[in-house]
């Protein structure tokens, strides 16, 4: 075939080729483990970091609980802690790569926001503290056996919404209701998961769930329509998923023209437009982890720390939106609202 | 170095996906969105037949890149047989696979934390255990040994995979593949079942895309139906990043600077995040570190032809 002294001229010409390539990949690699390998400040303060794997408002307001509940409990931002904010702005690939920068800079402690930054956080880091938030179903996602039972490094916040105390809002507002209705995401495991705790709750009280799925936000308008017309469902309980909320305006859209009311269970849902929304508050969650994040720093051992659910389900009515559905807000009812839009 | 080695396992996994644009992107000259529906579908299925525990490791990720292909044939099909635009039928065929990946995982997302996957077989297959968390000097750095580990396996595989594709472009097959990109009339006056070309190209490149994703899945520790999504972009950038930065179009060159793109370009990804900015910035930051480094070798040159040729 060829010659030694044409393989050695092909080794050449190959490298003369891939030089440039070569020589970048390198360059980056040294930049990247010089930045890495460069001694970590090893202060006083504390370091944290905060991981979110998608820019929605339920992380946003989880980020401020953490740091609003830090400060309950003395630590305050750049004077005796650190926060890093990292998000993966929905990529896969990139949140590993976000893992990874954490484990390098060497964190005190490890906040995750969503399902998918908790399961990249718990198949690299095996030390550090873990706390996650807007996870609903921690147990499906790895973390543990069940709540109590989990990984050694791991706790956190359960945003799972209170099912029941909404069928029994329904019941106490409409008492003849027969059928509620949903949009739900298949392709979001909250959003699925969030169905069928709605379906069980509805069924011990005798109350059908009519589910209708949508998988992109142009679906929902569609999804909407379907559910309002002819299937007999006289109340719309919004069940909280990133698509919903995103296209929640759709929603009530649809409802309005059929005049059927909407309970929602993300907080601004009654100020959008529903008859009220019951609705565990992710701010709330974000104080509940920086709760047990005092804890962890304090000593104790996340192992020993089961998992909680978010400590606060909020109570906001609006009587007009209530009104053009038909419904009328009892007495009773009303006086536990947290607050009234008129 | 855990960074780094991190960097260059998920930049190796990548690559296969890279590879598998670089078929139809560079030898069929169109961006096979299917791709991204196959990433997720191979990550699925083998995320359930791990979980089964009916499978190895090994004969998932097989499966997986099989359920792939099988994909790329369905959109080939459309393509040829039924004459839809090659980017719609990439549409279509991905917008299904979001429905068919629900199904094959029953729900939106498994968890692979303590399951067999390919990178703990080979851990077991070098004796490192996976509980106790080993460190080793490299290159005077200290290093993980389980991520060591995992760098080089995505390696081996991205490299053999490479090997692999190269191997079948320089075979009689692969050469009618790619006269048939060049061009159809010719290779068909020379007898080439052009449509076959294509079908079997797309279901070679969703093979590779699927393998991809079964790795990837294996690697972070859980498949998600959403994990597909903007993966071809990322793909086109390698190749197209690999291209600019080796500048020979021959096959050979062309599989070798597709992986050497998708390297370079996580490696650019990893350093904005280790730099620290504000999360809203980094995907900006991300741009503009791929466009200095795609410029600067040029104003350095004095300026050179960019040729987006197809692959010769």
């Amino acid at each position: 075939m060829y010659s030694p002294a044409e393989y050695s001229k092909k080794i050449i010409y190959s490298l003369s080729k891939l030089a440039p390539a070569l020589a970048l990949i390198f360059c980056a690699s040294a930049v990247l483990l010089l930045f890495s390998a460069a001694p970590v400040n090893r202060s006083q303060i504390a370091k944290f970091a905060i991981v979110c794997y998608s820019d929605t408002p339920i992380s946003e307001d989880g980020v401020r609980g953490i740091k609003d509940g830090l400060k309950k409990h003395g630590y305050e931002e750049n004077r005796n802690y650190k926060a890093r904010v990292y998000s993966a702005h929905s990529d896969s690939a990139a949140l590993n790569g976000i893992i990874d920068a954490v484990i390098s800079e060497e964190f005190d402690l490890i906040f995750t926001i969503s399902t998918p930054a908790l399961q990249a956080a718990l198949k690299k880091i095996k030390k550090t503290p873990i706390i996650f938030s807007s996870t609903g179903d921690p147990v499906g996602a790895g973390a543990g056996e069940s709540f109590t039972r989990h990984a050694a490094n791991v706790t956190g916040i359960c945003s799972l919404s209170d099912f029941s105390g909404m069928i029994n809002l329904v019941g106490e507002i409409a008492p003849a209701a027969q059928k509620i209705g949903t949009i739900f995401c298949p392709s979001e495991i909250n959003s699925v998961l969030y169905k069928q705790r709605l379906e069980k709750a509805a069924l011990e009280k005798g109350i059908k769930l009519e589910a209708v799925a949508a998988s992109t936000a142009g679906e929902v308008a569609d999804a909407a329509e379907s559910l309002c017309a002819g299937r007999g469902v006289e109340i719309i309980c919004q069940i909280a998923d990133n698509l919903s909320a995103a296209s929640f305006t759709a929603i009530i859209k649809a409802s309005a023209a059929a005049r059927i009311p909407v309970f929602g269970f993300v907080g601004s849902d009654a100020k959008h437009g529903a008859a009220l929304s019951y609705a565990k508050d992710y701010y709330q969650g974000g104080i509940d982890s920086a709760n047990l994040a005092a804890r962890i720093l304090k000593g104790e051992s996340p192992a020993g720390m089961p998992f909680e659910y978010i400590s606060k389900t909020t109570l906001i009515i609006n009587k007009k939106a209530a009104l053009s559905g038909g419904l009328k807000i009892p007495e009773s009812v009303c006086r536990r609202a947290d607050s009234i839009i008129e | 170095m855990n960074l780094l080695l991190g960097t260059f396992t998920i930049g190796f996994i990548l690559s296969l996906l890279a590879a598998g644009v670089l078929i139809s992107f560079r030898i069929f000259n169109f961006a096979d969105i299917t791709a991204e529906g196959s990433l997720a579908l191979g990550a699925s299925t083998a995320a359930v037949l791990i979980t089964s525990g009916a499978f190895g490791p090994a004969a998932a990720l097989l499966i997986s890149a099989l359920a792939g292909a099988a994909a790329g044939v369905l959109t080939g099909v459309l393509h040829t047989k039924f004459k839809i635009n090659a980017l719609l039928a990439g549409i279509l065929v991905m917008t299904a696979l979001y429905s068919v990946n629900l199904h094959v995982m029953g729900k939106s997302n498994i968890a692979l934390m303590n399951e067999e996957t390919v990178f703990t077989s080979f851990n077991r297959l070098l004796s490192i255990s996976e509980s106790a968390n080993k460190t080793v000097l490299i290159l005077g750095f200290p290093a993980s040994v389980k991520e060591a580990a995992a760098a080089a396996l995505a390696f081996i595989l991205a490299s053999s995979g490479g090997a692999l594709l190269y191997w079948f472009l320089g075979t009689e097959l692969g050469a009618a593949m790619r006269a048939t990109g060049n061009c159809p009339q010719m290779a068909a006056a020379l007898g080439v079942n052009t449509e076959l070309m294509i079908i079997a190209g797309l279901s070679i490149a969703n093979a590779f895309a699927a393998l991809s994703g079964a790795l990837l899945a294996s690697y972070q520790g859980f498949a998600d139906v959403q994990m597909g999504i903007g993966m071809l972009v990322w793909g086109l950038a390698s190749v197209i990043i690999g291209e600019t930065l080796v500048r020979d179009k021959s096959v050979g060159f062309a599989i070798t600077s597709a992986i050497m793109g998708s390297i370079f370009f996580r490696l650019l990804v990893a350093i904005a995040l280790r730099f620290g900015m504000n999360p809203n910035d980094m995907k900006l930051m991300t741009a503009l570190f791929v466009l200095a480094a795609l410029v600067l070798p040029r104003i350095y040159k004095g300026g050179g032809r960019f040729a987006g040729a197809a692959v010769k």
